[in-house]
């Protein structure tokens, strides 16, 4: 079946009948993954060859940046002949998407970088981006960070912190429905750790979608959001995930989970990981930075990123306004923008009653309104929403 | 809220008067439109309510996009 959608989508993308909505939100992302702001390939700090080549997942890096690079300094610290690092996309929206175009540009960039640093193995920490590999670039021989980890030793940092009555009910994603061997290690590496395993009914080969494998959650987020509702209601124990997204997804419906990486590169010596909450798209990009730029800085290397305009506004956003928007898919980014156009051009409603402001901009494709308080040089946002048909103006 | 309660509840701060309403033009996927809406005749500006955009106007970008 889902070869069957995917032929589909490219056949609609193809033929110029897929809906732009669709799926840009998650194209856009990946285009922030694949930018400047995010890629980076370097050998190990002080080493000129690299054996082993580290891609941690964008997503990932998104959501558990700290466990990122602690598990990066341990590879560096167990592999020998260098372990050098590729932050960047995988390209698995735009193969979702039907999007080839996109698709085989994200992965010629992968390969290339793979082919300069003198083709070492790539270990990955998340699923989806193995399963890219492996379909698409097997020469790599990617193995997983797990794989890895099961051969050279649990890290001793390691611990079972968090997890209710010290038990977990594992979460197979979607992207491991046809990899046993990676499903066996995580229970093995668990079972390491000490934590008991409840097995989920719809696991191992039939593992369920958490919404974000195939884009459910871009195409049909209403759809998405019950399946992952349904399936927070499964097992009272916390969950425990091995795929970022995963993790991020049932947390957002308020279920407690962590990530493996979050036992074993803990942040914050005896945090309850599967207390940690949702997270937006917004903060995943701002941790994407925050990697590469302590890569950098451990390399000694120091990137001058422009900091625009908007930027540098003071901006305060409620947890609950934040969760709202995010549903929504604007970013700050975007709030900022609208604020300071609504600022500098003057373009701008304001309240009767509230004194509150609303002004909007169209950036791209989506007009984003943003309803807003300022205190001086500072703004509370209030409200935001969006809408793709365009404002052509006012008609004579 | 309707349309004329809307505009009655915002200005226009860039030159400070008063919203009416005066037909809009849209566009989406080669379906153009108009409608009413509060809006500014001396700048331009428009009033796109929040139930507008999430209601009626999202449900014919799904229509307009399922053609």
């Amino acid at each position: 079946m889902g070869d069957l959608c995917l032929e589909a989508r490219r056949t609609m993308v193809d033929q110029k009948f897929m809906p732009p909505s669709l799926h840009e939100f998650a194209l856009q992302d990946m285009a922030h993954s694949n930018g400047e702001l995010f890629t980076l390939c370097r050998h190990e700090p002080g080493k000129t060859e690299s054996a082993w080549l580290y891609f941690p997942s964008c997503q990932l890096c998104g959501t558990v940046p700290g466990e990122v690079l602690s598990s990066y300094r341990y590879l560096r610290d167990t592999l020998s002949d260098g372990v050098g690092i590729l932050l960047h996309c995988c390209g698995a929206p735009a193969f979702w998407a039907g999007r080839e175009d996109l698709f085989k540009e994200a992965l010629d960039e992968i390969r290339a970088s793979w082919e300069e640093m003198g083709k070492p193995r790539i270990i990955t920490a998340c699923p989806t981006c193995m399963n890219i590999f492996q379909e698409h670039v097997p020469e790599m021989k990617p193995v997983s960070l797990w794989d890895i980890i099961l051969e050279v030793g649990i890290p001793d940092s390691a611990c079972a912190h968090g997890t209710k009555e010290n038990t977990v009910a594992i979460v197979d994603p979607c992207a491991t429905r046809h990899n046993p061997v990676e499903q066996k290690g995580i229970r093995r590496i668990l079972k390491s750790l000490g934590i008991q395993i409840e097995e989920l009914p719809l696991s191992g080969e039939v593992p369920e979608c958490c919404g974000y494998g195939g884009l459910m959650y871009n195409a049909n987020p209403t759809l998405a959001r019950d399946v992952v509702a349904r399936r927070t209601t499964v097992s009272d124990n916390d969950y425990l995930a091995y795929c970022a997204m995963c993790r991020d997804n049932f947390a957002f419906a308020g279920k407690r989970i962590s990530h493996l990486i979050e036992h074993l590169f803990p942040a914050v010596d005896g945090a309850d990981p599967a207390a940690r909450d949702w997270i937006s798209w917004s903060d995943r990009r701002t941790s994407r930075v925050r990697v590469k730029e302590r890569i950098l800085r451990d390399l000694g290397e120091r990137e001058k990123a422009q900091v625009e305009e908007y930027e540098k506004l003071k901006l305060t956003i409620s947890p609950d306004v934040l969760k709202r928007i995010d549903e929504r898919r604007i970013l700050e980014e975007d709030i900022r923008k609208v604020i300071f156009h609504g600022e500098t051009s003057g373009k701008k409603m304001r309240s009767r009653d509230s004194g509150n402001f609303l002004a909007y901009l169209k950036p791209e494709n989506v007009t984003f309104w943003v309803e807003y308080s300022s205190d001086g040089d500072a703004f509370t946002v209030l409200n935001a929403y969006c809408h793709r048909m365009k404002i052509v103006g006012i008609m004579q | 809220m309707n349309f004329s309660q809307e505009a009655a509840a915002w200005s226009c701060t860039s030159c400070g008067g008063e919203l009416g309403l005066i037909k809009v033009g849209f566009t989406y996927m080669k379906g153009n439109f108009e409608i009413d809406l509060p809006a500014c005749a001396v700048c331009g500006l428009v009033l796109v309510p929040e139930s507008l955009a999430l209601g009626k106007m999202a449900e014919v970008e799904r229509i307009l996009e399922d053609k």
